[in-house]
């Protein structure tokens, strides 16, 4: 049995939050996981430095379609050496849509995992928080959600310290995950999240395969509430913030319906209304 | 056939290595690269990895549509490019990859790190991949510090116990934004592999292989810093980063290799002066924080740039 669960999610979208959560499940005492440790105590599907250990090569070398040939490895590799190691889930963090490589494996190779958080928000949010993310305009960000051929990370003119990862827009980052049919799906709504911290936690905990008592959850939501992770971004700074950016901003859904205009805001309806009638997001 | 020292040793190729220092004729080769068929599978595999095996003095390493690899007793690398592969690309990982395993199955010690020399004794810039070893390498040659190594260096222990550094004896390799903000466009060559944005970058002064320690740096990226902060690694956290400084780990294959490596991370991190090197994203950390590593050779490291 493989210990991967991917943490997945398009950017901006409670990944982080949910990382913490799940961290605060084993918090000794009252002390918070620490944020800038979040990386090392689960992973990051697109980190180069995986990659190059496993692989031995120096990704610099190779192109970024290259490397996608070879992550589906990577991963079967890696879950062997986790299941060597550990009983306990290994959550790992994934913006990458869930896309099938020339001769129809997928890049994250098939069934390597034993499931998938997938966490999605209302997208006319996610185009707020991510803009401010990104330095971006928000119709830079709107472009982007809707381009299909959408990714972050693409080496070109300098190498970046994650691996590139495609994205799709917004619509087919969702539904990639949600309709794939390699490993279980686990659906949380960041909204749903804000709503009910410790049941929606406590449902995603159990789905990994966590061991978790509704009053570890309870602890877990007091100490990865929103104050709390800014409490620490402010006291410590956060090596995922871009720089002199906050990125715990503002943490409550709906700030869309005063940011955006409403042009803005229909064409991200517009793109994405079917989608989003699934996942429940007024229009 | 050519020749290059490549870390302290000389090595024949019947393929040109670009970016190597190379050498006249020599006599007498340390270790070979030759276009060869390669035997498959390896015997006897002890560890494995998504497309590598290493068995007892073999490690066969394959890259998908382009070339596979056999290293064999740290002596003797065959390549054979992939059908319709191109050598060109094969070179490239045999001059940037290939050479630090080769050194690592000679059951010498491989850190990933770039290497200067100041006033006579290496300088080690340790790392994770896009920390920007290569570029403080390329950016310390600019101020008149010879460049010992840029992807990987080899220590060993002189007979009275000192660590002496063997740089990797290649260029610094930079990506483009790291050229046009160093402004070292006319010392750009080629690519280190066609169609790439990543060049040699020819350096003022190399220096001599095989130098004293001088002092470690351990390099990152950190956005919480307004330029650059100094620390300083002590006990286990110095004994760990050098550990997380070992070359290619998955690659030692037998758990003899493996306690060996450690335990010599464990007497560099006892021996070495270390420091953390945390430095903002981009580039304008560097004037003032390479300021601050000359200024730690000569006395104490400074802390600078705020949290």
């Amino acid at each position: 049995m493989t210990h991967i669960i991917w943490l997945a999610s398009y950017p901006k979208s409670g990944n982080t939050w949910m990382r913490s959560l799940l961290a605060n499940l084993t918090a000794a005492g009252e002390r918070p996981a620490d944020i800038n440790m979040l990386g090392r105590k689960y992973g990051t599907a697109s980190s180069r430095g995986l990659f190059e250990d496993q692989t031995l090569l120096d990704s610099g070398l190779l192109t970024d379609d290259e490397i996608d040939a070879m992550r589906p490895d990577v991963y079967l590799a890696w879950a062997d050496q986790l299941r060597d190691r550990r009983d306990d889930p290994f959550v790992m963090k994934c913006h990458d849509a869930y896309t099938r490589l020339p001769g129809d494996r997928a890049l994250l190779g098939n069934s390597v995992a034993r499931g998938a958080i997938v966490v999605v928000r209302d997208p006319r949010d996610v185009a707020l928080s991510f803009a401010d993310h990104r330095g971006a305009s928000i119709d830079e960000v709107i472009d982007l959600m809707c381009d299909p051929s959408a990714a972050v990370g693409r080496s070109v003119r300098a190498q970046r310290p994650q691996l590139r990862q495609c994205l799709l827009d917004w619509s087919g980052h969702v539904l990639s995950w949600l309709d794939q049919k390699d490993v279980p799906a686990h659906l949380v709504r960041y909204e749903d999240m804000e709503a009910d911290t410790i049941a929606i936690l406590a449902a995603a905990a159990r789905f990994a395969g966590f061991d978790v008592t509704r009053d570890q959850a309870a602890k877990a939501a007091r100490l990865s509430a929103f104050d709390a992770l800014r409490n620490q971004e402010q006291m410590a700074g956060f090596t995922e913030a871009a720089k002199d950016r906050s990125f715990f901003r503002r943490g409550h859904s709906g700030g869309w319906r005063t940011a955006l205009s409403r042009a803005q805001a229909e064409r991200i309806e517009t793109a994405h209304r079917r989608t989003m009638t699934r996942l429940r997001y007024a229009i | 056939m050519l020749f290059y020292s490549v870390a302290g040793l000389v090595l024949a190729s019947e393929v040109p290595l670009a970016g190597r220092i190379p050498l006249p004729q020599a006599a007498e080769a340390a270790a070979i690269v030759r276009l060869a068929d390669i035997p498959d599978p390896v015997s006897g595999s002890t560890v494995t990895g998504p497309n590598w095996r290493a068995g007892k003095g073999e490690l066969l390493l394959s890259i998908p549509g382009l070339a596979s690899f056999l290293l064999v007793d740290g002596k003797e690398i065959r390549v054979r490019p992939a059908s319709g592969g191109r050598l060109d690309d094969a070179a490239a990982f045999l001059t940037q990859n290939l050479l630090g395993l080769l050194m690592q199955q000679r059951g010498r010690i491989v850190l990933r790190a770039s290497s200067i020399a100041i006033d006579g004794r290496a300088v080690l810039f340790c790392g994770d991949p896009a920390a920007g070893k290569s570029t403080v390498a390329a950016a310390m040659a600019a101020r008149g510090r010879p460049v010992l190594g840029d992807d990987f260096c080899t220590v060993d222990w002189g007979a009275d116990g000192a660590i002496l550094i063997h740089g990797d004896s290649g260029c610094p390799m930079l990506w483009t934004d790291s050229i046009e903000a160093l402004e070292l466009g006319s010392a750009a060559g080629a690519a280190v592999r066609p169609g790439c944005f990543k060049y040699h970058v020819r350096p003022p002064a190399c220096a001599s292989d095989g130098l004293p320690l001088g002092t470690i740096y351990f390099l990152g990226e950190d956005r919480r810093v307004e330029t650059h902060r100094i620390g300083r690694p002590r006990g286990m956290k110095a004994v760990q980063a050098i550990r997380d400084s070992v070359y290619r780990p998955r690659a030692l294959a037998t758990a003899e290799r493996r306690l060996r490596t450690f335990e010599a991370a464990a007497r560099i991190a006892r021996q070495a002066p270390m420091f953390s090197l945390a430095r903002t994203s981009g580039f304008d950390w560097i004037d003032e924080g390479l300021n601050a590593v000359e200024i730690g050779w000569n006395g104490a490291p400074e802390r600078r740039g705020s949290p």
